[in-house]
């Protein structure tokens, strides 16, 4: 090699300064991608995936955003499916998405691992728990406000929510593993954990 | 009704909702429903409007219909389906008698939410038409690839997940070149964030707060 | 008065290697710069070093320095910057973020804060300098490739900055969607004396308008110039060859065998004409 001024001279600029609104631009996406796909999406056996609530989860996973951001990113995809799909009881949507999303982020953010050997299950197992939460409450809103009947509220809608539940969580891990090498790859989120 | 300013139909929601919470009978709730409409029908919405009324109606019925299967009691299962559809339909008002920028304001200038999050509503709206026709794209060129919907539900959702992939990490490579523009144009600077549109009450809306609040206190005072 | 100077300037991202090594270039003010080069040159970190997005937005590591309207980009932020600058990504699709076009044109103006009244004031002439008037409460999603272009320029041009920098402002356009753009482009730069800088591979599309060429290959900045000494240079010194125009290639490869000089041509007229002259001259010589 030729001698060259040795790159000592170059300023490191170390810390990424940029890219504080990464959460905000990639929820946003997410959640208009869960919108469409409400209009798009077949069903499994009976049971549609709540896409609205797999988005999010996949934002939250992906970006670990606090917990009043998380609360927020809540509201809005309660607020979306407003004008978009034919959100049944805006009201409830407004109540258990938001604390969906804060379930979301407060499981994320433990430091407790979730792995089996070396597959992490973190996407999975909070989109579940987020989707039952939300789900729960949402039909007990629905139940309370509209004096639905126990039996409806027991054999109807309870089933239903585990069986989203479970969809969802398959649909966010599945997602999760190509996105997320994605999203380091391009510098990723202010804090790179290592999971 | 596009004259008020978003705020009063904020509140209107809130207070349609309470209303429809309160009342027990159907003639009451039914007339709930026929104001909503005959307000739809005298702010000239556009005829797109009226398909998503038409679906709200279906799913109330069926939401009734459910009900009667597990109680078999008709009146209860009347009533609930009209109270779903008195709640929902309230929104139907707001959105298609506000626009979304002014809708924003409001939220951000007078309901203080923050910046951000009106940010994200309004701008997940603006990008859902692209990804439909992106969604699309990517449907047809499975398509061609031999790709058919059907079999049992785990390839049918495997199979969908196909189109759901390159959409996600698409966005996700979108979103870097997004919060760049962002930063760009000064999104979130410490100064006040102004906005273009004017959502300031007028005389109009204060007289319609003070008539929501006389309806509401006067429910209140014929059930207790 | 000079608009920008790169001076120096080396830059790596983060954890990578150098993708801009020791660029040295001048951009005088109201003119309008091609940047041009082989994919992976370098184009697009030279624009966003332009923009202060380079480093302030994808931190690495930098020598040297690059001077807008006499600022430093290391110690200005992006927003301060973009005071001066206006930059239109090579995705610009996503930069459109707001339902309407007249809310896009008014974003960044309502970001830093201004009163309604200049709001409107601003947004109205930037729709009027990219031709979009009448299109004010039209949904973005409505609109087709070109506009959306234009209206990504209008947002930018809101904001009345001295120079516009566009990254492959065409590649998503047919032939005549490129050639209005480049001829909005050149307006604003005749009209407005706003100076342009834009990346573009596709040599020929920009001939027409550009008064300087910045080539840049690998990271270096090989020659910079008036187009025609670009050109010849990349002619003579074998480099990035296929990106010469076509219609270039030609009166090089005349010029080689047949020893004549030709003038600049910017266009298929420019050599009709002057090879039609030379025929008739030639003619009436012999007769």
């Amino acid at each position: 090699m030729e001698l060259k001024k040795p790159d000592l001279e170059m300023t490191v600029y170390e810390t990424k300064k940029g890219g504080q609104y990464r959460w905000v631009t990639i929820t946003t996406l997410l959640l208009a991608i869960g919108a469409i796909l409400h209009l798009i999406s077949p069903s499994i056996a009976g049971v549609t995936p709540n896409w609205t609530i797999a988005m999010y989860c996949l934002a939250i996973n992906l970006t670990k955003p606090t917990r009043g951001q998380a609360f927020g990113i809540g509201l809005v995809a309660a607020a979306i499916n407003i004008p978009t799909s034919k959100a049944a009881f805006p009201y409830g949507n407004l109540v258990s998405e938001p604390v969906g999303a804060l379930v979301c982020a407060i499981i994320v953010s433990l430091s407790l691992k979730m792995t089996i050997g070396n597959l992490n299950l973190k996407p999975a197992i909070s989109t579940f728990l987020t989707t039952l939460v939300s789900g729960m409450i949402f039909v007990t809103i629905l139940k309370v406000v509209m004096s639905l009947p126990l039996s409806v509220y027991l054999y109807g809608m309870i089933p239903f929510v585990f069986g989203v539940g479970v969809l969802n969580a398959a649909i966010t891990q599945i997602l999760y593993f190509p996105a997320q090498k994605l999203f380091n790859l391009q510098g990723g989120s202010h804090d790179s954990n290592n999971n | 009704m596009q004259k008020a300013a978003p705020l009063t139909k904020l509140i209107l929601t809130v207070f349609v909702t309470i209303w429809a919470i309160m009342l027990q009978s159907i003639p009451a709730l039914a007339i709930l429903i026929a104001a909503q409409l005959l307000i739809l029908i005298l702010s000239k919405v556009s005829a797109g409007i009226y398909k998503g009324v038409a679906s709200l109606f279906i799913f109330a019925f069926l939401l009734g219909g459910l009900q009667y299967v597990f109680s078999n009691d008709i009146i209860l299962s009347v009533v609930t389906a009209l109270k779903m559809t008195a709640m929902t339909l309230v929104f139907a008002i707001l959105l298609a008698t506000t626009r979304m920028q002014d809708l924003s304001a409001a939220l951000v200038t007078q309901c203080r939410v923050p910046y951000e999050y009106a940010f994200m509503l309004t701008a997940a709206l603006r990008f859902i038409p692209d990804l439909l026709t992106e969604s699309k794209a990517i449907q047809e060129a499975q398509a061609c690839r031999g790709f058919s919907p059907g079999g049992n539900p785990i390839t049918r959702l495997t199979s969908f997940m196909a189109i759901i992939k390159p959409l996600v990490l698409k966005s996700v490579s979108r979103s870097e070149t997004m919060a760049l523009s962002l930063e760009l144009r000064g999104f979130g600077s410490k100064k006040n964030r102004t906005f273009g549109s004017n959502v300031a009450l007028e005389v109009r809306d204060y007289a319609m707060l003070a008539l929501m609040t006389a309806i509401t206190i006067s429910l209140i005072l014929v059930r207790f | 008065m000079t608009a920008i100077t790169i001076d120096q300037f080396s830059y790596a991202y983060k954890n990578n290697q150098k993708v801009l090594d020791n660029i040295n270039a001048v951009i005088e003010e109201g003119s309008f710069t091609a940047v041009i080069g082989p994919s992976g040159a370098g184009k697009t970190t030279l624009c966003l070093a332009i923009a202060g997005a380079v480093p302030h937005y994808y931190g690495g590591s930098l020598s040297g320095n690059v001077l807008v309207n006499g600022m430093s980009v290391r110690d200005t932020t992006m927003p301060d910057l973009a005071q001066t600058v206006g930059t239109v990504l090579q995705d610009y699709e996503t930069q459109l973020v707001t339902m309407t076009v007249e809310e896009e044109v008014a974003f960044s103006l309502e970001n830093i804060g201004l009163d309604r009244g200049q709001i409107a004031t601003c947004v109205k002439e930037a729709l009027a300098k990219v031709g979009l008037t009448g299109f004010e409460r039209k949904e973005v999603s409505a609109l087709s490739g070109g506009q959306r272009q234009r209206l990504v320029i209008a947002s930018v041009l809101a904001a009345n900055p001295k120079i516009l920098v566009l990254d492959e402002p065409t590649s998503a356009l047919d032939p005549e969607g490129t050639e209005s753009i480049y001829q909005l482009l050149s307006d604003l730069n005749k009209q407005y004396s706003i100076t342009i800088v834009v990346v573009e591979h596709e040599t020929a599309k920009i001939l027409p308008y550009a008064d300087q060429f910045i080539l840049i290959n690998g990271g270096k900045c090989l020659q910079s110039g008036y187009p025609a000494k670009v050109l010849t240079y990349m002619w003579k010194h074998k480099i990035y060859t296929e990106a010469i125009p076509p219609l270039w290639q030609l009166k090089l490869t005349l010029e080689d065998k047949t020893g004549f000089q030709f003038a600049d041509w910017k266009n298929e007229d420019d050599a009709a004409s002057e090879l039609r002259k030379l025929i008739q001259k030639e003619a009436s010589i012999s007769a």
